[in-house]
């Protein structure tokens, strides 16, 4: 009888897929959906997540935007990726995190943390940490808070994929209620108080749950949205755990990607994506990651977006779509610029009726050059003198 | 002794386009209050972009015009013992009284308004708008200028606000009139008639901000701030009707007088 590995495919061998001909866009498994140009994407999760949005806006796919800076007013663009997703969440680390936010999108839950306020008085979100805009009052903060959250919701109602990554398992969280913050409080903002501010290491088992109660949330908003599940390659910046960071690296990473797996087997509307081992697995000989060892290089992150574009856009990506998003751009940044031509003096009063005639008794023509000190401090004189008399 | 001490007070006011109501309100508060300067001398200087405009009040009354240059050389000749700068001021008309893109709304801190908006605006933060205002003032380097040759000269220093701004009525009627806005409003594709213009309640809280990042900043130079003359506002907090210059955002000498008649007093010339 025929063993069973006489019949499987190339690509089940590690010497005919990995070490020889590795093709990034043959790694995933066949989806159980693909989209097409009708699709609108938003995404979420680790830094790595933020990737996904330029790409798929350069194939000229739909991202949706439910939360942006308003055009009249540049300086209300948020920094680090609050800018980077379809809403102003900023870097969803744990799948926790995102239950959280989802459900704080629908009203289910409120925070006993709801905000910090720093030295100067101002209100810090301790679940955006990093916002550099921060509200000046209470009701500022609630207002922007409330409007965050709605663009949120909106954000899933609008979208008919959810592109996931999954980046870490350990958190800190609020021993008040469990509330999970994207940063240990005290690092990005905020203080650190030993009393309230616990840290967990989440299991398979729960980022499993998590998981699944986030694709439950999603599809209580919209049921027909599909989820893309990654885990992002990106390792620990530092682990709180008191092992060396590689092994908690490498710890975290397999539970997540045992989680992303458990968690899509039974749940056709979600699929897992490689992307973790496009950039993690030997093939890349080292080639992937900057110098730093963490950072990921923008030549391996296209080679990951090609190969998800490969699996699951069934359409020609469009060549010229950076340019039309280029184009985009320029109609925001013609408005900007309307309004950014802003030199007072331009508004001086020569262009002014005259309301009051004051006699002019000496007129000093403009000089096309500087006109010499000495003069007119001669002239200034002269006048001063007569009001002396 | 209280003409002594006139004879020694010397008040410089430097500004821009604002200035103007400033300086022909003082005008008619020379004219019709001839006591009240006593001989108290004071020179307005309004920086234009080709030159600085001076106008002094003494026996005589004089305008010049002298080279943008010479600022410091100016205020080293007139020795103020009281510098008044209303610089700027129109960042808020120039920035947000035509409209465009979605309609937004700011919320206000309580101490300086009511924290209210509107629910399908979208919210722009207080810190963006106070951001825009205070890049205004840093990379201003003409402002530069002026704060550097007003400190060596230890005359006390004062900070004015801009108008309140004009309804959106008074507004659209000016706005044809306006080479600035006509010049926005052909990049916008719109004229007069059809452009958008912000709401009255929200240019009235980006003013209160506008007039709160002055205060702040006149205590950052450790200058004192005036705020713009009581009773010149309607009922909706919109500049009255009995203030509104001939443009689409500037005051009128009758408020220039009001705030000349301030600024008189806080320099310590008594009251006619």
């Amino acid at each position: 009888m025929q063993d069973p590995y006489k019949s499987v495919e190339d690509r089940a061998f590690w010497s005919r897929a990995v070490a020889r001909e590795f093709d990034p866009g043959a790694v995933s498994d066949r989806p159980p959906f693909t989209f097409s140009r009708q699709d609108t994407f938003m995404s979420a999760g680790s830094c790595f997540a933020s990737n996904v949005r330029r790409y798929l806006e350069s194939w000229g796919c739909t991202y949706t935007v439910a939360e942006y800076p308003h055009p009249q007013w540049p300086e209300s663009r948020e920094t680090l990726y609050y800018e980077a997703f379809s809403a102003r969440y900023g870097n969803v680390y744990t799948a926790r995190q995102m239950v959280q936010l989802l459900q704080r999108a629908t009203g289910a839950f409120s925070p006993a943390e709801e905000y910090w306020v720093n030295p100067e008085g101002h209100f810090v979100d301790p679940f955006r940490p990093g916002l550099a805009l921060r509200a000046q009052s209470l009701p500022e903060f609630r207002a922007l808070t409330d409007q965050h959250l709605a663009a949120v919701y909106r954000a899933v109602e609008d979208s008919s994929v959810l592109v996931f990554t999954l980046g870490l398992t350990e958190a800190w969280y609020s021993a008040d209620d469990g509330a999970v913050f994207p940063a240990c409080p005290g690092t990005v903002s905020g203080s650190f108080d030993p009393d309230r501010h616990r840290f967990v290491n989440f299991t398979v088992d729960e980022i499993t749950e998590d998981v699944k109660r986030m694709a439950s949330i999603l599809r209580s908003i919209n049921p027909t949205i599909r989820i893309v599940l990654t885990v992002s390659p990106v390792p620990l910046v530092a682990t709180a755990t008191g092992r060396h960071v590689l092994v908690a690296t490498t710890h975290s990473k397999a539970m997540l990607r045992v989680a992303a797996d458990t968690a899509v087997r039974d749940d056709p509307g979600m699929a897992y994506f490689p992307a973790y081992e496009i950039v993690s697995g030997p093939q890349n000989q080292g080639t992937a990651f900057e110098a730093d060892l963490r950072s990921v290089r923008e030549e391996t992150i296209e080679t990951v977006m090609q190969a998800f574009a490969t699996t699951y856009l069934k359409f020609p990506t469009v060549s010229d779509a950076k340019e039309r998003s280029r184009s985009d751009a320029t109609t925001e940044d013609m408005i900007s610029q309307a309004f950014a031509d802003e030199c007072e003096e331009m508004m001086a009063d020569d262009q002014l009726r005259p309301i009051v005639r004051v006699p002019i008794i000496e007129t000093i023509p403009v000089p096309s050059a500087p006109v010499p000190t000495s003069g007119i401090l001669h002239r200034l004189g002269a006048v001063r003198r007569r009001f002396d008399r | 002794m209280l003409i002594e001490r006139q004879m020694e007070t010397r008040i410089v006011v430097i500004g821009q386009s604002n200035a103007r109501a400033l300086r022909d309100g003082f005008e008619c508060l020379v004219r019709d209050r001839p006591k009240r300067l006593g001989t108290t001398e004071v020179t307005v200087v309004m920086k234009r972009p080709q030159d600085l405009a001076l106008s002094s009040w003494g026996p005589d009354g004089h305008q010049q015009r002298i080279a943008p240059q010479a600022m410091s050389e100016v205020l080293k000749q007139i020795s103020p013992t009281h510098v008044v700068l209303m610089w700027g001021g129109n960042q808020m008309n120039l920035r947000a009284m035509l409209a465009t893109g979605p309609p937004f709304d700011v919320v206000l801190p309580p101490a300086l308004g009511v924290a209210d908006y509107a629910p399908d605006s979208v919210l722009v933060p207080c810190a963006a708008v106070v951001a825009y205002v205070r890049n205004r003032f840093e990379a201003n380097a003409e402002l530069g200028d002026v704060l550097a040759a007003t400190r060596p000269l230890q005359a006390k220093c004062l900070f004015l606000g801009p108008p309140p701004p004009l309804p959106g009525t008074a507004v659209r009627e000016r706005l044809r009139d306006e080479a600035h806005f006509v010049g926005v409003m052909k990049k916008l594709g719109v004229d007069a008639a059809t452009v958008q213009l912000v709401p009255d309640t929200v240019r009235k809280k980006l003013w209160v901000l506008l007039i709160s990042t002055y205060q702040a900043f006149a205590a950052e130079q450790d200058s004192a701030f005036l705020p713009p003359p009581a009773g010149t506002t309607d009922a909706l907090g919109m500049l009255d009707q009995r203030f509104w210059g001939v443009d689409a955002t500037h005051a009128s000498a009758e408020y220039g007088m009001r705030y000349m008649d301030e600024v008189l007093s806080w320099a310590g010339v008594c009251s006619s």
